[in-house]
């Protein structure tokens, strides 16, 4: 049952008429957590820090679309999600244009630190699963709030994260094999 | 811990920096949450009406429920019109065709008054005819 009365409810109903103070409250809340998934996923902290400014700009405008029937952060969480996948399409073809162009030149790379050893496992993973691992592993949501948030079958959701959890333990044991972990 | 839980529970946090907010403040159309909320009528405008709606269906809900002493009276006026029919359509009156099993229906259904049942005067006038 929705509370009418709670802070994120009142936030919301807040920014939709367009209060400043509501979308100041909302970002409060969810910033942190929408940076570090973008950036688990696009793997470049400049490259997520965009992402996040880019939704809180244009979250008015969005905010129609959130009916209220889930956590806002769980949407938030699949809004963010879609912005980081089409960004790194659109690079992914920027990348492909400038490779025909200027042949022998390198790709621009990731920008995650070379300590970061959670961003090298991630690395092994697409994009779409490094986002599910890292909402369901490093910020604790559930299998019923993945499910509702993305739209996959709670099934679907389990057997991708398990076989991504054995990729990121490859990794790991390769790792320790090379002396790096 | 094992070594794959750990890897998360210690993974880096990032923040954001203190100027994202500043920025986000100066570019956010806030006037299109309006305009997102549903074409000029707001969110809480409509659930206003949307609980309007359904306080008015309620009432009326309550208003037919809670009238039955009405409908019973106007129910037995009815009953004691199709039953002067019948008598009257027994005692061989040919001015006036009652089907017993129809009046009874309409009374039932409250639909049948005595006022339906009255003879128009213009009707029973014969020399309207010629």
């Amino acid at each position: 049952m929705m509370d009418w009365l709670s802070p994120e409810r009142k936030s919301v109903a807040r920014l939709r008429a367009g209060d400043l103070e509501g979308l100041r409250w909302i970002y409060e809340r969810y910033s942190e957590r929408i940076l570090n998934q973008s950036y688990r996923i696009l793997l470049s902290k400049e490259q997520a820090e965009d992402v996040v400014q880019d939704l809180f700009i244009k979250l008015p405008a969005m905010i129609g679309e959130f009916r209220g029937d889930s956590a806002m952060g769980t949407w938030l969480y699949r809004v963010a999600h879609n912005m980081c996948l089409t960004r790194l399409q659109q690079s992914r073809n920027r990348n492909r244009l400038e490779e025909e162009n200027l042949a022998g030149s390198e790709p621009s790379g990731d920008s995650y630190e070379a300590t970061d050893l959670l961003a090298k496992a991630l690395a092994v993973l697409d994009p779409e699963t490094r986002s599910l691992l890292w909402l369901k592993e490093g910020e604790g949501l559930s299998l019923k709030e993945l499910s509702e948030s993305f739209k996959l079958p709670e099934g679907t959701l389990k057997s991708r994260l398990s076989r991504a959890r054995d990729r990121v333990r490859e990794f790991l044991e390769k790792e320790e094999r090379v002396g790096k972990v | 811990m094992e070594r794959f839980k750990r890897l998360f529970s210690e993974a880096k946090r990032i923040k954001p920096n203190e100027a994202m907010w500043q920025r986000i403040a100066a570019q956010a159309d806030l006037s299109s949450a309006d305009r997102a909320a549903g074409g000029g009528y707001g969110y809480g405008w409509r659930l206003a009406a949307s609980m309007a709606i359904g306080l008015g269906v309620l009432a009326a809900m309550l208003t037919v429920i809670s009238d039955p002493k009405g409908k019973d009276a106007k129910a037995q006026g009815t009953r004691d019109s199709v039953a002067l029919a019948s008598a009257a359509a027994a005692k061989g009156d040919g001015n006036l065709l009652v089907d017993d099993e129809l009046l009874l229906w309409h009374a039932d259904l409250g639909e049948a008054s005595e006022a339906d049942w009255e003879i128009d005067p213009m009707l029973s006038d014969p020399t309207l005819d010629e």
